[in-house]
């Protein structure tokens, strides 16, 4: 057996060491930036029980069918055309991003980057701006969705495409079929599972969207939480959250359903 | 046919001629090498090589899904290598073409498979919705009969064995209602008497129909027993041109550059 060596002398993790000090001062200057206070924690206290009593029924029944149904029932129609129209329009263009069916490099590097660049506005402010351009109501937020709808469809189905098996396709080629036709018989078919779930993963982020989007006149049951809000009705606001709630996840179990017996 | 000379007149219809053809691949691998040959009428050709020879190149260059880059392929009367687009698609219209992986949609139906043989004939518009007319869905029943699984037309074609996979790949090419018939590596995923048998049906189709048939095989005792006439590639030339029975061993030293070994065989039919 060989004599023991002693442990060399252990070097300092500088990496380590300047890597947690930047860390805790990053923190310390971000909540700085927040006011956070503890004591504007607890006098707040009262508002948020009175906020969840809200919540609890017995409810106005005359509040929830009379000024509540309606715009709930908006906010999922202005949800449900934007997803099914969007993703409508994401189909072509899903297959020129991606480059398996893409003509040529340009348009696939044109549409991918197009792609990019729509899904890095945020849908409320897209909404707010459209509301300013063409009214206060459901048009925007139905606009400002369809957007968001068709780059999230488009961009999904685009990698999805790219991972597909390309032997139907070239044998559809060899037919004497054009590349579109390619795409529709030699694509689609092994596709059209993800793209029904894309359009239902649209359709669940649209709602929970669409329940905002009323904040910034873009139409919706938004709309009314933001008078309720202005009227400080804490127990219409609680019930508003409280439906909401109920809708959203809903909405989510069945979508999320039939999405994961899709693919 | 308008590409045959009078001095041949009593030979069958050429329909493939290749012409000092070259094919030199991006990465400067030559696979074909100052190819001469000419493909008749009716003629049931099987192409032999080591891998790499040069086979798959061959019978690619014919659909054009490989260029040439020196010399030219005339097919159906047409050279091929400056084609346009559009003359392209209406020649490969008249080519079918079966694949070693069958590149079925496999999701979709056997008889959406085989319809898909008539999209190039099809108007842009039906074509695109996918409305096919009553005489392309009866001659794609035509077509599964002729190849004996009409009973599978509404089976998803993923849940049919390999051999009824590939056969369900010749309906789709005969519904192209083709004048050649190119086949790659057709046999290569299937188990022996399932390959003979589909070897069988496409000698048969090649006979019934004066379809010009050209397969690439591995190996040379079906080539043998099936081909009117082998061709045989080394390194992208052609060193045998002529009938299967008469290859000699000084022949198949030629192409495999070595004594001729079992693993060469598929075996006999099992019939």
């Amino acid at each position: 057996m060989s004599t023991a060596q002693a442990l060399p002398k252990r070097p300092i993790p500088w990496m380590l060491v300047v890597g947690t000090a930047i860390t805790v001062a990053i923190l310390v200057w971000s909540i700085q930036g927040t006011k956070f206070n503890l004591w504007v924690l607890a006098d707040g206290m009262p508002n948020v029980l009175r906020f969840f009593k809200g919540m609890l029924p017995p409810w106005p029944m005359d509040f929830v069918t009379g000024q509540l149904i309606p715009p709930m029932v908006e906010t999922i129609r202005i949800a449900l055309a934007a997803s099914m129209l969007g993703a409508a329009l994401a189909l072509p263009v899903a297959f020129m991003a991606s480059s398996t069916v893409a003509p040529n490099k340009w348009v696939y590097q044109i549409t991918r980057n197009l792609l990019n660049l729509i899904r890095t506005i945020p849908d409320l402010v897209l909404a707010a701006l459209l509301a300013s351009a063409f009214g206060i109501g459901a048009f925007p937020g139905f606009l400002a969705l369809l957007v968001f709808s068709f780059g999230v469809v488009a961009k999904l189905l685009a990698d999805t495409v790219e991972t597909i098996d390309r032997g139907p396709m070239d044998a559809i080629a060899t037919t004497g079929a054009t590349r579109i036709l390619q795409a529709r018989h030699g694509v689609f078919p092994q596709i059209a599972p993800e793209f029904i779930a894309y359009t239902l993963y649209a359709f669940e982020i649209n709602v929970r969207a669409a329940t905002v989007l009323g904040l910034v006149g873009a139409g919706g049951v938004g709309v009314l939480l933001k008078t309720q809000i202005a009227f400080l009705n804490y127990t219409n606001v609680g019930i508003i959250t409280a439906v909401t709630f109920g809708v959203v996840m809903l909405i989510d179990t069945l979508s999320g359903t039939i999405r994961r017996r899709l693919v | 046919m308008s590409d045959v000379s009078p001095g041949v007149a009593a030979k069958a219809a050429t329909l493939v001629s290749f012409k000092n053809t070259s094919v030199t691949y991006p990465n400067g691998f030559t696979a074909l090498k100052d190819v001469n040959l000419e493909f008749h009428k009716g003629e049931f050709i099987v192409v032999v090589g080591l891998s790499g020879a040069g086979k798959s190149t061959l019978i690619r260059t014919i659909n054009r899904l490989v260029t040439p880059t020196g010399g030219d392929v005339t097919v159906l009367g047409t050279p091929i290598k400056n084609i346009s687009d559009a003359n392209l698609r209406k020649t490969r219209r008249r080519i079918g073409m079966i694949f070693q992986n069958y590149n079925l949609v496999r999701r979709s139906s056997v008889l959406a498979n085989v319809l898909t043989g008539r999209l190039g004939d099809l108007p842009t518009w039906r074509a695109l919705v996918g409305l096919y007319t009553k005489s392309d869905t009866e001659l794609a029943i035509k077509c599964l009969t002729r190849v004996g699984i009409l009973d599978k037309a509404y089976n998803r074609a993923d849940q049919l064995s390999g051999g009824q996979q590939q056969r369900v790949a010749i309906a789709r090419a005969l519904a192209q209602q083709p004048r050649i018939l190119l086949a790659d590596e057709p046999v290569a995923s299937l188990d022996p008497p399932t390959a003979h048998q589909v070897m069988r049906d496409l000698k048969a189709l090649s006979r019934e129909e004066g379809l010009l048939t050209i397969v690439n095989l591995h190996f040379v005792d079906m080539a043998m027993e099936y081909a009117d006439r082998v061709i045989g590639l080394h390194a992208g030339a052609v060193v045998y041109d002529g009938p299967g029975a008469d290859m000699t061993e000084a022949d198949f030293e030629r192409i495999y550059q070595r004594k001729i070994r079992p693993d060469d065989m598929r075996g006999a039919a099992e019939h």
